[in-house]
């Protein structure tokens, strides 16, 4: 490449401004949807935590069963979260982790005060002591949490994000120290994390805060699942001394993890035993972190690829046809450089020269297209986003893939008008060019016609089936009404409700929200409809033998008031809802849809039965009231 | 001694087109040569195949039979990125219609063809373009663009361009066709000179007041030469 084509091609393209706007447009927009793609991409697929070293850090396990477990979990054996015991067990058959350090799978939003201040809910996150050092990170104030802030009868301390220190503490210094209460009970701040640290995941919800795992009891009381070892919820996460062999390690894990699942009831009992061998540990590396997040957004993300990826080839078959129908009044330029003694590869290197010269500004014109368009649909994808760790402004690496997108992009669409210039006919020079009979630009154009109709046809069919699983998904009949419907979230035990005192004030909630002027109906729940979170048992029926480990005996369950069914417009098809006379005193009575009927009493009334969960001996628990019709 | 001395053989050349099933017989059995240092002028009714001849003459076609010496080797058959490069070095061209590139100046247009020739340095480029410029006395147009000249100017840069490579020969093909006389006679002038300082010209025109510039007249006629006149006597009477 010459400075003599660049001041050529430059020439060309002020020439004609008119072609020069429609190609940097089309380029802009076609180079841009794929760098913002790449943004995203790299921004939350490729992306490394921001700690020491993240190429050392491995994580055991490997997919996303978030956030509480209990018996076997995963498929075909792949354990991915696990308890307490168990992690502390695997960190003891495992000395090849310099460290390893375990944190919370499933983040909690929880209500901190600061002295009398309204209360605020923050998302928490239980680590082990030794999670700060694993990952290498300092602290920016303070200090972070130690191994000794983790053990049994430590202080509970806790250590702020630097945004929530930024964000919801207005920056003050003196919080370092100072005592606020989480869940209504006193913690001590003891540091602020650095700038940038997100924790170990990219989330949309990044922590605001980190409690030692041993403090998990002193907040959540009787129902602390800490000792709890056959409750999974805690993903494991480490630095692996340099040279150490990851498949042995994972072998002699998997080793140690069937040994101590052999040792336990909960796993060996109704035939759990004969699964015990296929139960095994994937180490993945822990470099980006935990990934559930980016195997969500994985599929999506190579969706949008895909469809940027037909754009860009659409927008070059568009401007090489463009450049084709200038052709003749080149050819006569190009059949003169030739008489003159330029070889073929010389003519196509000027041809690449323009072409890839048009494309990298249409590529800086499409940095401004990827800035918006990753911002764009981050917020699509994000709507509840705060603190979201995904950059969006064009890294070194995000403009290195559009100056190669650009370069790729022009050599593409220079190929045709650089083929057809590169058979020009010297001869043509003398002649002049209206003397040649045939008018070759003819078959590749029609060729290029063609390949944009067969991928626009792509693009649409894509863009069809996309619009219609998305209108599928807005017009689903999720089976319950949501029309004038409202969901309001509290927690009682956040503003240090105790359990005893719970039902009075649940009873004046809906006492009170009823009378309310516009309240039809007020129905309350553990979990509402559609928030994509429950709790899941073994279903066990009286008179049944115990279902084995493979069975599928599980069911998800609800805690919910009287008229819960009635304010989310569930009918109740047979036996009776809830009533006022089902108290706590009165007999154990339950709901079940109609799923859940036939799938635990097929061919039979439910009403009236009885089942239990966990174990036989307690088949008798819950007697069924009622069956009402399937939500989701 | 006699290869050096012939710049150019031809035996027995013929040129056939062949469109949409119809064959044309631009060139049947010509003989020529030209000596180094000669200037040879090209004659004959239109379609009698001058601009054919000379196209194979420098390289820019092949023709369908025959033998064609270029410097003593034979250059029928090369590849074409042989001919690409023999016309580079060995070749300049003079068109009807000048041919400059309309979006490179004159200084560009003139250096082109060095910078298509491996290896050159851009200092001595820019030397050979200056000398090339001064010689047809358009040094002062250099950073202009071909439509801010006029056609005599336009020609004169042509010129220069093929002069710039000190080529074995320059093949014009009606040089003067577009100009008009005054501008015309200018350029008949500046060949005269050059070839007065030793270059080697073949030139096809109409006009038999230039044909009186060459040593020799080539008649073609219907794709064959009918006649060849040595003119050196009348030469000898313009330049007296
Ligand atoms: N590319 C071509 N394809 C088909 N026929 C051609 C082609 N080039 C030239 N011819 C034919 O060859 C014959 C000679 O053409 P040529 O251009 O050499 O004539 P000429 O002597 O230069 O004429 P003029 O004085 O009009 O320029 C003509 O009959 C012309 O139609
Ligand atoms: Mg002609």
């Amino acid at each position: 490449m010459t400075l003599q084509d660049i001041r050529y091609a430059l020439r060309q393209l002020r020439k004609s401004p008119g072609f020069t706007l429609t190609a940097v447009i089309t380029l802009a927009l076609g180079i841009g949807a794929n760098t913002a793609i790449f943004t995203l991409v790299h921004g939350i697929l490729l992306r490394s935590l921001p700690v020491a070293d993240p190429s050392q850090l491995y994580r055991i396990g490997d997919t996303d069963d978030c956030c509480v477990n209990g018996g076997f979990v995963g498929q075909n054996g792949d354990f991915d979260i696990f308890s307490y015991d168990l992690y502390l067990h695997l960190k003891n058959a495992a000395p090849e982790f310099e460290q390893l350090a375990a944190v919370q799978a499933g983040q909690n939003t929880f209500s901190v005060r600061r002295g009398e201040a309204l209360s605020k809910s923050l998302r928490s996150e239980y680590v082990s002591g030794n999670f700060f050092s694993t990952l290498g990170i300092g602290p920016y104030a303070g200090r972070v949490l130690g191994e000794s802030d983790d053990a049994p009868a430590a202080a509970p301390v806790t250590v702020l994000s630097y945004s929530a220190w930024q964000h919801e503490f207005a920056a003050d210094p003196a919080i370092v120290g100072a005592t606020i209460s989480i869940q209504a009970r006193p913690f001590t701040v003891i540091g602020i994390a650095p700038p940038g640290f997100f924790g170990d995941r990219v989330t949309d919800r990044p922590p605001d805060f980190w409690m030692p795992l041993s403090s998990e009891p002193y907040v959540n009381g009787d129902s602390a699942i800490l000792h709890h070892a056959d409750s999974n919820w805690l993903y494991p996460i480490g630095r692996v001394r340099p040279g150490t062999n990851i498949a042995a390690l994972q072998t002699r894990l998997s080793a140690a993890l069937r040994q101590w699942l052999s040792t336990r009831p909960m796993y060996t009992d109704n035939g759990g035993s004969a699964v015990i061998p296929k139960q095994h540990v994937v180490i993945v590396p822990g470099g980006g972190g935990i990934q559930n997040l980016q195997q969500e957004a994985g599929q999506g993300l190579k969706m949008l690829m895909i469809l940027s990826t037909v754009v860009l080839l659409i927008a070059c078959a568009n401007i090489a046809n463009l450049l084709l129908a200038r052709g003749t009044a080149r050819r006569a330029d190009i059949a003169v450089r030739m008489a003159l003694g330029a070889g073929r590869r010389i003519v196509i290197r000027q041809i690449i020269t323009e072409s890839v010269l048009l494309s990298c500004i249409g590529g800086l014109a499409g940095l401004a297209v990827a800035y918006g368009g990753s911002r764009t649909i981050l917020a699509l994808a994000f709507p509840d986003a705060r603190n979201l760790p995904v950059d969006a402004s064009p890294s070194l690496a995000v403009l290195g893939f559009a100056f190669l997108a650009s370069l790729v992009t022009g050599v593409l669409f220079g190929i045709a008008p650089a083929w057809m210039a590169s058979h020009a006919q010297p001869a043509e020079a003398l002649r002049g060019v209206n003397r040649s009979t045939r008018d070759r630009s003819s078959l590749p154009q029609k060729a290029l016609v063609v390949f944009q109709a067969a991928l626009s046809l792509v693009l649409l069919a894509g863009a069809i089936l996309m619009t219609k699983s998305l209108g599928k998904l807005e017009h689903q009949d999720f089976g319950i009404a949501t029309t004038n419907r409202y969901v309001l979230h509290f927690d009682p035990a956040g503003a240090g409700y105790t359990i005893d005192r719970v039902p009075a004030l649940y009873r004046e909630i809906e006492d009170r929200f009823s009378a309310l002027p516009g309240v039809s109906s007020v129905g309350m729940a553990l979990y509402s409809p559609l928030e994509g979170d429950n709790w899941g048992e073994c279903v066990i029926q009286q008179g049944y033998p115990a279902p084995g480990p493979d069975s599928k005996c599980g069911s998800t369950w609800d805690r919910v008031s009287t008229h819960f069914l009635d304010a989310i417009g569930v009918p109740i098809v047979r036996g009776r809802g809830f009533t006022e006379q089902d108290t706590q005193t009165a007999p154990q009575v339950v709901l079940v849809n109609e799923t859940f009927a036939k799938k635990f009493f097929p061919n039979q009334d439910a009403v009236g039965k009885h089942f239990g969960i966990d174990e036989t001996k307690y088949s008798g628990s819950f007697e069924i009231a009622g069956v009402f019709s399937t939500l989701k | 001694m006699a290869a050096n001395d012939k710049l150019i053989e031809i035996e027995d050349l013929t040129k056939v087109f062949y469109t949409d099933e119809v064959e044309t017989h631009a060139l049947s059995g010509i003989h020529l040569t030209i000596s180094r240092g000669e200037y040879v002028a090209m004659s004959g009714p239109s379609g009698c195949g001058k601009s054919t001849l000379l196209s194979i003459l420098g390289l820019l076609d092949t023709p369908t039979s025959g033998r064609y010496r270029l410097n003593g080797n034979p250059v029928e058959n090369l590849s074409f990125s042989d001919r690409s490069r023999i016309r580079n070095q060995e070749i300049g061209f003079i068109f009807q219609s000048f041919n400059l590139i309309g979006d490179l100046s004159v200084e560009e247009n003139v250096e082109l063809p060095l910078t298509y020739r491996a290896g050159m340095p851009s200092a001595e480029r820019k030397k050979r373009v200056k000398e090339a410029l001064d010689r047809v006395n358009m040094a002062h147009r250099m950073r202009h663009f071909p439509a801010q000249l006029s056609g005599g100017q336009q020609q004169r840069v042509a010129v220069a361009r093929a002069l710039a490579g000190s080529p074995s020969i320059l093949l014009a093909d009606e040089p003067t066709g577009n100009l008009d006389s005054k501008n015309g006679e200018a350029v008949m002038h500046l060949l005269a000179d050059l070839h007065r300082e030793g270059s080697t010209i073949c030139m096809v025109t109409h006009d038999p007041r230039f044909a009186k510039h060459a040593q020799r007249e080539v008649h073609l006629f219907d794709g064959k030469v009918v006649s060849e006149v040595e003119l050196k006597k009348l030469t000898e009477e313009v330049e007296a």
